[in-house]
This record gives C-alpha cells, sequence and structure tokens, in this order.
C-alpha cells in the first residue's frame, strides 16, 4: 500500500467508491461530496491537501481517500477541516488510520495547522475510535445535523484536536 | 431604537457594511480585518444564491447592521443554514441586533422552511449569546481555539436552533 497526493486520473475510481450504496449511508458526513471526485480534484487550491492510498501491487486500486481543507477565511488559516472516505471493501484494515496519521502529519509539521476538526454521523462508531485514537475530542453533538435516505435525520458529533 | 427599517442588502450598501466591519468592538467579533475593502463586501454579496439571504437595518439613510443566512451546500444538508448578525458599534444594545435575528428567523421559518439554524459565536460574547437564546438557540459545542482575537486563539461556540423545537 502507498499513500499519494491525488491525480486528476484518480477521479473516477474515487466517483465509484462514493457511489456505492453502503459508502454512502456510513461516509463521514460530507461538506464533501466525493461522488463529484473530478469537479473536487479540478477546484483543489494551495489550501487543499488530498490523498489516496492504493494498492502497489497489481491489480492497482484505490482504496481510501482524504481530503484536508485549511480554511478560507484570513483570520482561520490555523484552522482545517478533513474528511476521510474508504471503501466497502477495504473498511477495517487501517487504511483510514494510515491516510488520517499522515494528513496529521502535514497539518503538524509543515502546515502548522492550529485546529483540525472533522464531523462524523453519530451512528459511526469506527469513525468516532479512530478519531479518538489520534487526540480528536467530541465537542458536542449536533442535532439533526444531516438527512438520511429516508428522509429523517440524524445528529453528529463535532470533533477536534488542537495542537495548544 | 431610533427609527430604523429592515430590507433586503443592496449592492449599495457595501460600503456602510464593510466599514462597520471594520469598527473597533465589532471586527474582533465577527472575524473580520482591518484590510477589509468595499469590494470585497461587494463580492460576498453578489455571491449570493437563491436560497440565501442578506437583510440590513437602515437607520437614516445609512446601514446600522446587517444579517446574513447561507443555505447548506453540503449534500445532506439542505435542512441547514447557518446565520450570522452584527451591529455597528454606536448601535448596539437598543434592539437592532433583535429586530435582524426576526426578520432572518421569520423568512427562514415561513419561507425556506428550514429545519436546523447555526451559528458561530465567541465564547465570551455575552450580549450576542443571550440574544440568541432568547430566539430558541442553544449551545452544542464549544469549538476550542477556532477562532482568533487579538493575537490569540479564542474559543467560539457552536448554537443551534431547531424549528419545531423553537415553536416555528
Amino acid at each position: 500500500m502507498r499513500i499519494r497526493p491525488v491525480e486528476p486520473a484518480d477521479a473516477a475510481p474515487i466517483s465509484a467508491i462514493a457511489a456505492h450504496r453502503e459508502i454512502r449511508k456510513s461516509m463521514l458526513i460530507s461538506h464533501i461530496d466525493f461522488s463529484e471526485a473530478a469537479k473536487i480534484i479540478a477546484g483543489l487550491t494551495m489550501l487543499d491537501h488530498m490523498f489516496v492510498l492504493e494498492t502497489e501491487t497489481p491489480p492497482l486500486e484505490i482504496c481510501a481517500v482524504l481530503l484536508l481543507r485549511v480554511d478560507r477565511q484570513i483570520y482561520l488559516r490555523s484552522l482545517a477541516r478533513v474528511e476521510i472516505m474508504v471503501a466497502s471493501k477495504w473498511q477495517g484494515q487501517g487504511v483510514g488510520k494510515a491516510l488520517l496519521q499522515s494528513a496529521l502529519e502535514l497539518a503538524d509539521k509543515e502546515l502548522v495547522i492550529e485546529r483540525v476538526e472533522a464531523e462524523i454521523t453519530t451512528d459511526n462508531l469506527g469513525a468516532l475510535k479512530l478519531f479518538k485514537s489520534y487526540g480528536f475530542k467530541v465537542e458536542g453533538t449536533a442535532k439533526d445535523w444531516a438527512s438520511a435516505e429516508d428522509g429523517s435525520f440524524t445528529d453528529a458529533y463535532l470533533l477536534a484536536r488542537c495542537r495548544h | 431604537m431610533p427609527d430604523t427599517e429592515i430590507r433586503p442588502a443592496r449592492l449599495e450598501d457595501a460600503a456602510d457594511i464593510a466599514a462597520i466591519r471594520r469598527e473597533d468592538g465589532v471586527r474582533e467579533n465577527i472575524l473580520a480585518v482591518t484590510s477589509e475593502r468595499t469590494s470585497d463586501v461587494r463580492r460576498f454579496l453578489s455571491s449570493l444564491g437563491p436560497d440565501d439571504r442578506a437583510f440590513v437595518a437602515v437607520c437614516e439613510g445609512a446601514a446600522t447592521g446587517m444579517a446574513v443566512l447561507l443555505h447548506s451546500t453540503a449534500p445532506r444538508r439542505a435542512h441547514c443554514a447557518s446565520i450570522a448578525v452584527m451591529v455597528g458599534a454606536e448601535n448596539q444594545g437598543v434592539g437592532v441586533g433583535s429586530a435582524l435575528l426576526k426578520r432572518l428567523l421569520d423568512e427562514a421559518d415561513r419561507e425556506l422552511c428550514l429545519h436546523r439554524l447555526e451559528l458561530l459565536v465567541l465564547a465570551d460574547n455575552s450580549a450576542a449569546i443571550s440574544l440568541y437564546r432568547k430566539n430558541g438557540f442553544s449551545i452544542e459545542a464549544r469549538r476550542r481555539h477556532a477562532a482568533v482575537r487579538n493575537g490569540d486563539f479564542a474559543d467560539e461556540f457552536m448554537m443551534a436552533r431547531i424549528s419545531a423545537e423553537a415553536g416555528a
């Protein structure tokens, strides 16, 4: 397995992962719709950092993707938001963990980001455990944060990790 | 409150709004910076979509405050919007913010039919927090070091209002 920055050619496989029914249900709640990967990749700026984790031996396959977005507001360039998506068949095998670790090293050592935040649905216990293991704390619960396919609302944990 | 009209913001209000955003006593609370130009506000107002709203309070021909509602663009958050209210330093504490907020809530409840409204406010801005509480918002999270004020990191609150619970 290896982690590398995203390339335009990754758009199709990323969209395919995002289109999977189980992913759409369990995906970390997104400000980003990874099914529109081509648009996201084309729109990346110096404030955006996007990685893929892929297999190194054939068949080459993208297993997971991560996007770390530094806040646009000029006051808040020390704040970033992270989103991770792991393909269904690769879940529970540490690929999300590997990507998150890379992103946090980038945030700490290169970007000097004070605060990294994330939002997850309260039923996503795997993600909660992953984020907590990297020092994220639950700052609160946002009621009716996102809607599910059946039209019901779901709450979200607001998570963050600060350097100081 | 002096004779004040609440109406949708126009591009011509940009200079007044930019001046308020830069004021001492306003800037620190709304994450504005002293270098902001009128064109930055014009760009913001021009960028508003059909489900976003911006209102100004106008007194004697000049804008004294503004309230905005930004509809969420996230795929699963079409029922949500974030809001912000600001009032010029010399018009604070006389009901301008309250009037602006009420207009915004009215729009959110009756026209946009939004389920969840949320906002971010600095944790020590007690006047604003009390106004939001009075209007059905409650604190959901303390966001550590999510803001900057006078050279230091500062905490802010995430506050939210669920329309059904607010009796809307």
